[in-house]
């Protein structure tokens, strides 16, 4: 009997390290199908390294495209819940004004609070305003259809003053969210001022379309998201909106994005794109697949995270400049990861 | 072309400037401009073309402490670089550069009518870690006065370069100038470029170290120095032409230090054109091997400069 109960426990153990086993093995085994990381010491992730991975150059032009792979403490559902959720304004480092969840439907009062965060005497928000005073109908260097541009311009006038400015930028977003709220991607509008006319929805697409494996891996979520063909007859995912303010490039930007989640059992996907970008760039896509990991006593979840990004200046950046796009791209992309590793430590 | 001649101001000059010293620079954008076409849409090989022109104002010349007559210059480099992609993080760069500086030279003087370089440019752009980028060039090709071309002109200069990349505002580089027939045969450096405030950016990279401030997204104004160096092997008669028949296809290592405003104006995403002025602070001509050493004074100087990017 004694025997019986010994036997019974070692083979108690070895299933739990076996699941546990199992449970790493299987998230690694996944990971490594679509993505470049081919070595991935579970240990040493929950210690906090973070991998990354530069993406291959790309032959559409406009793009640009990283990996990384970090871990967290806490579960797959807990994490891909805070990654909707977090407050990047509170990391000043990544330079986020203001990031505030909408409505579906939106209202317009939900963007009324853009124009606190309009302060002329901040140097890339009085880029902004600059540009926005410098709209007419026939010519803007912001992101913006003719029919936009034309209403931007009379509506601002000549006030300068943060509150019409805000105001006039409020409307535009709320007519851009509301018809992305009914029509998804079919709805999204040109950007007319470029070079040539550009459409966000497009470029999302050319991002993905050089991203083979990735698509694959996350192709229910990209149909259900409507970001890609084939979910017809699927029932469409419903996003977490958002408007938000924030730095690039030294110039205050508004976008509009959404977030979709995917559960698929233990671990989840997430999709993150901006469907409206107000200028410097087109648009980014942010993909997360979240598995469930043990190492020893720890537990955790594994994050894989791609980053798809398009901007115009890309196509004029080439050789030893583009790398070095891809890098800081990278390390600008970390910085972000540990503020929300560090948002973790707080309830 | 050893020939006095004089100008309109009675200044004895040995050499005026040459045709060539326009058409090389033209010819060589021309023939860039069909690899340009063909590989305009090609995101798997970059190519740079920068040009530059300068005027630098006449200057009392010191030939060893004395004074032996004022001294002014023209300068020109073309330069191209064409990079395909090897792999994800290698890059191959082949290309060629010609530069040469004209200097109406007083006749007692033993400074040389031209000094040029016209090299080929063989070397790799590398990724060696997530921040660490690398270049390293090798520059073999004629450097001398070219009044007569002979192997002695041959020199093969070693270019390395390390970037390490903190974030979007902030990288520090390291490199290394390896000329053997130099009188500092390595020439190390350190330099950083920091974007401290939106607007000022201090860009402190050899050869050209700037204070920048961007007035506007395709307009920037910078306070820069540069320095232009090189080291050169002169003619067989050189020296017996100025009576110092030591020098004789003597080695000078030459160096001009430069202190400046100028504008930086990007016409496209891909050109930029600048224009800078302000004062050559210092000009040598150290024939080391020799012990003889002629400096010129500060004077007023005037560039232009395009750098195109396909």
């Amino acid at each position: 009997m004694r025997r019986l109960l010994i036997f019974l426990m070692v083979g108690l153990c070895c299933a739990v390290s076996l699941k546990a086993l199992a449970q790493g093995s299987d998230s690694l085994a996944g990971l490594k199908q679509f993505s470049d990381f081919s070595k991935i010491d579970i240990t040493r992730l929950l210690e906090g390294e973070i991998l990354t991975q530069r993406g291959p150059l790309m032959n559409f032009p406009n793009g640009i495209s990283s990996q990384l792979c970090f871990a967290v403490p806490t579960s797959p559902a807990e994490t891909a819940k805070r990654l909707q959720k977090w407050d990047p304004t509170r990391c000043k480092s990544l330079k986020v004004y203001v990031s505030h969840g909408l409505r579906d439907p939106c209202e317009l009062k939900e963007f009324n609070s853009l124009y606190l965060y309009l302060d002329p005497g901040h140097r890339p928000i009085k880029w902004l305003l600059d540009q926005t005073l410098a709209t007419s109908a026939c010519n803007s260097e912001l992101n913006l259809t003719q029919i936009e541009a034309r209403e931007l311009a009379c509506c601002v006038g000549k006030d300068a003053s943060p509150k019409t400015v805000g105001a006039c930028w409020a409307r535009l977003l709320f007519a851009r969210a509301s018809g992305f709220q009914r029509n998804g991607f079919a709805s999204t509008l040109l950007y007319e001022f470029g070079e040539k006319s550009v459409n966000p929805a497009s470029q999302l697409r050319s991002l993905l379309q050089e991203q083979v494996r990735i698509t694959r891996e996350f192709a229910p979520l990209l149909q259900r998201a409507g970001l890609v063909s084939g979910g017809a007859g699927i029932s469409p995912l419903r996003p977490f909106y958002f408007w938000s303010l924030f730095e690039a490039d030294h110039h205050a930007t508004l976008t509009l994005g959404a977030v979709y989640e995917l559960n698929l059992g233990d671990h989840y996907q997430l999709l993150n794109i901006e469907y409206y970008v107000s200028g410097t760039y087109y648009t980014s896509a942010t993909l997360y697949e979240i598995w469930p990991i043990r190492d020893g006593g720890r537990t955790g979840s594994l994050v894989w995270r791609g980053d798809l990004f398009a901007a115009p200046l890309l196509r004029f950046t080439k050789g030893i400049e583009r790398i070095a796009s891809g890098a800081i791209m990278i390390q600008e992309i970390k910085k972000e990861v540990r503020c929300f590793q560090d948002s973790l430590k707080t309830p | 072309m050893t020939d006095a001649c004089a100008n309109t101001k009675g200044v004895d000059v040995k050499n005026g400037f040459n045709p060539a010293f326009f058409l090389a620079p033209l010819l060589v954008a021309v023939l860039a401009m069909p690899v340009r076409v063909s590989a305009a849409d090609s995101m798997a090989v970059s190519q740079e073309l920068d040009v530059a022109l300068g005027y630098v104002g006449r200057a009392t010349t010191l030939q060893n402490n004395l004074h032996v007559g004022p001294l002014s210059e023209l300068n020109a480099d073309v330069k191209y670089v064409v990079s395909p992609q090897l792999n994800k993080d290698l890059l191959l760069r082949v290309g060629a550069e010609w530069q040469r500086f004209s200097f109406w030279t007083p006749r007692a003087a033993a400074t040389p009518d031209t000094l040029q370089q016209g090299n080929a440019i063989l070397g790799l752009d590398h990724q060696l870690a997530d921040q660490w980028l690398m270049r390293a060039e090798v520059q073999p090709g004629m450097y001398g006065d070219f009044s007569q071309l002979s192997w002695r002109s041959f020199d093969a200069p070693i270019v390395m370069g390390f970037v390490y990349l903190v974030d979007a505002d902030l990288q520090w580089s390291f490199g290394l100038r390896v000329d053997v027939r130099s009188q500092y045969p390595v020439l190390p450096a350190v330099g950083v470029r920091w974007k401290f405030t939106d607007v000022w950016t201090l860009n402190l990279m050899l050869p050209n170290p700037r204070l920048e401030y961007d007035v506007k997204d395709k307009l920037q104004a910078y306070l820069g120095a540069g320095i232009m160096a090189g080291t050169y092997v002169v003619g067989d008669h050189f020296g017996d032409d100025r009576g110092l028949p030591q020098l004789n296809n003597a080695t000078v290592d030459y160096t001009e230090v430069r202190l400046g405003p100028g504008l930086s104006w990007k016409v496209l995403p891909n050109l930029t054109l600048e224009a800078e002025m302000g004062y050559v602070l210092s000009r040598t001509w150290n024939f080391f091997d020799q012990h003889i050493d002629l400096s010129s004074k500060p004077v007023p100087f005037l560039q232009i400069a395009c750098h195109a990017r396909f």
